[in-house]
């Protein structure tokens, strides 16, 4: 599920590559500074969308320093410093991570399921801490994600399915566009976007999902493999209408490079091999 | 009375035929969720408000002269659904179409299609929308609305800043993003990405 709202780089300029990685950065660091030091192993690219969502809609122009690597101590790296962004995408991420973590506890084979049992401890404190900070979002995904189980075990349709996972990451857009005259347009674009993921997610986990015997949505609901693709470039359409009612400053052209570019081509690519570099 | 008929564009008088093809006009024109600048989007709402009260007080007026209904009780009832559609309210529109059922009207199939649509049931929306388009070719709003859903759904997002070669002929896949940092930690370090 996580790792799929990520630019495609090759057809980044240097300038926007250096924006993104510097995104990435001030995440990494807000991170280690709000929830310690083995937090920084969870970063993804889907926080790093959130943040930069966020300060995008905000209007918020963070600033750029040189800074340190954890990562790579010879090298400094160019870090955006003290955005609101990465503060609220921090929270997110652990709230996701646990609801993430217990339903591995739930679903997944023995030596994942021990793992995962015990990591527990340590996202259950991250969680606590996080839900103090976002007590209305982490509600939401509580309920949300409560409800995505049972309806998964009924065997809903595929509409039903998306709706849970949409829900959430409505409420997180919401939060980002918390002050904003466009809060409307903002839910729409959290709604969809949570539909793209959920269907992007089933699409490529399908075969894996096939021959393990795990759920799936198009396989539970009998959709072939054109159609379940036909399905995400719809969803992406819609996500692409309410992305264009908002303006996210100088964010834009990452984010039209995510959207329009780097989604089309994980749904259009789905299933097949690597292309060699042309 | 007059600044109604004013509002909808019409001769103070105007018959209810005239009427209702001219409200037609306007909520295609002013339907917010047409607007792709977001700034116009309030002013687009504001004005189809007017629109709705205009075209309301003078069908209440006409309608109080005859008695009964009129003879377009179809019309009306299409131009109560897209109101709803408008209003957020798709469950209702849907419930109502499918009381009414009258699928041989392209008009009925364009606003099950636009109900089912908006109340996220994209994929169940499509046929209706090619049903509408193929009834009656020459309509433009059937014709736009299913090209772009077909436009969508071939992977060819509409709007896109991108053309369709740039966006799938480049070669190389990005490196497959793993769901933790260590992936991107180790390209960092080892080639610069």
């Amino acid at each position: 599920m996580l790792g799929n709202i990520a630019p495609f780089t090759p057809a980044l300029s240097r300038r926007e590559k250096d924006r993104y990685s510097a995104f990435y950065c001030g995440l990494c660091k807000t991170l280690g500074k709000r929830y310690g030091i083995f937090s920084r192993f969870l970063l993804n690219y889907d926080m790093a969308f959130t943040a930069m969502v966020y300060d995008g809609i905000k209007g918020f122009q963070a600033e750029w320093n040189s800074e340190g690597c954890f990562a790579n101590p010879f090298k400094k790296k160019t870090v955006a410093k003290n955005s609101p962004g990465a503060v609220f995408a921090a929270d997110v991420m652990f709230l996701l991570a646990y609801h993430k973590l217990t339903d591995n506890i739930n679903d997944e084979k023995f030596f994942k399921k021990m793992a995962c049992i015990c990591l527990y401890p340590y996202f259950r404190l991250k969680y606590s801490k996080a839900r103090k900070r976002q007590p209305v979002l982490a509600r939401c995904i509580e309920n949300e994600c409560k409800k995505q189980m049972q309806l998964e075990r009924a065997g809903a349709d595929i509409d039903s399915l998306r709706r849970p996972t949409s829900n959430m990451t409505r409420r997180i857009m919401l939060e980002c566009a918390a002050d904003s005259e466009n809060k409307a347009a903002a839910g729409q674009f959290g709604f969809f976007l949570g539909r793209v993921i959920y269907l992007l997610d089933a699409l490529l986990d399908r075969p894996q999902d096939e021959a393990e015997g795990r759920f799936n949505p198009f396989t539970a609901s009998g959709i072939n493999a054109r159609r379940a693709k036909e399905e995400c470039f719809m969803a992406l359409g819609e996500l692409a209408f309410w992305y264009r009612q908002l303006d996210f400053g100088p964010n834009k052209e990452i984010l039209d490079n995510t959207i329009y570019m780097s989604l089309a081509r994980k749904i259009k690519f789905a299933g097949e091999k690597e292309v060699e570099n042309g | 009375m007059d600044e109604n008929y004013r509002i909808l564009g019409l001769e103070p008088g105007a018959d209810e035929e005239a009427v209702k093809q001219a409200y037609r006009r306007l909520a295609y024109q002013y339907n917010p969720d047409n607007c792709t600048d977001y700034r116009d989007r309030e002013y687009y709402r504001s004005k189809m408000d007017q629109i709705n009260r205009a075209f309301d007080e003078i069908m209440n007026s006409l309608r109080a002269g005859k008695g009964a209904y009129g003879s377009s009780d179809r019309d009306e009832f299409y131009i109560y659904i897209r109101r709803l559609i408008q209003n957020g309210e798709y469950d209702r529109a849907i419930n109502q179409l499918s009381a009414y059922n009258n699928e041989f009207e392209a008009e009925w199939q364009f606003l099950m299609g636009s109900a089912l649509y908006y109340g996220g049931y994209i994929s169940q929306s499509f046929p209706y929308f090619e049903r509408a388009a193929q009834m009656e070719p020459s309509n433009k709003e059937y014709n736009a609305t299913f090209s772009r859903m077909r436009q969508n759904r071939q992977g060819n997002i509409y709007s896109s800043p991108y053309s369709n070669e740039q966006t799938y002929q480049m070669g190389g896949f990005c490196c497959d993003p793993c769901t933790v940092c260590q992936c991107l930690i180790c390209m960092d370090c080892c080639c610069h990405h």
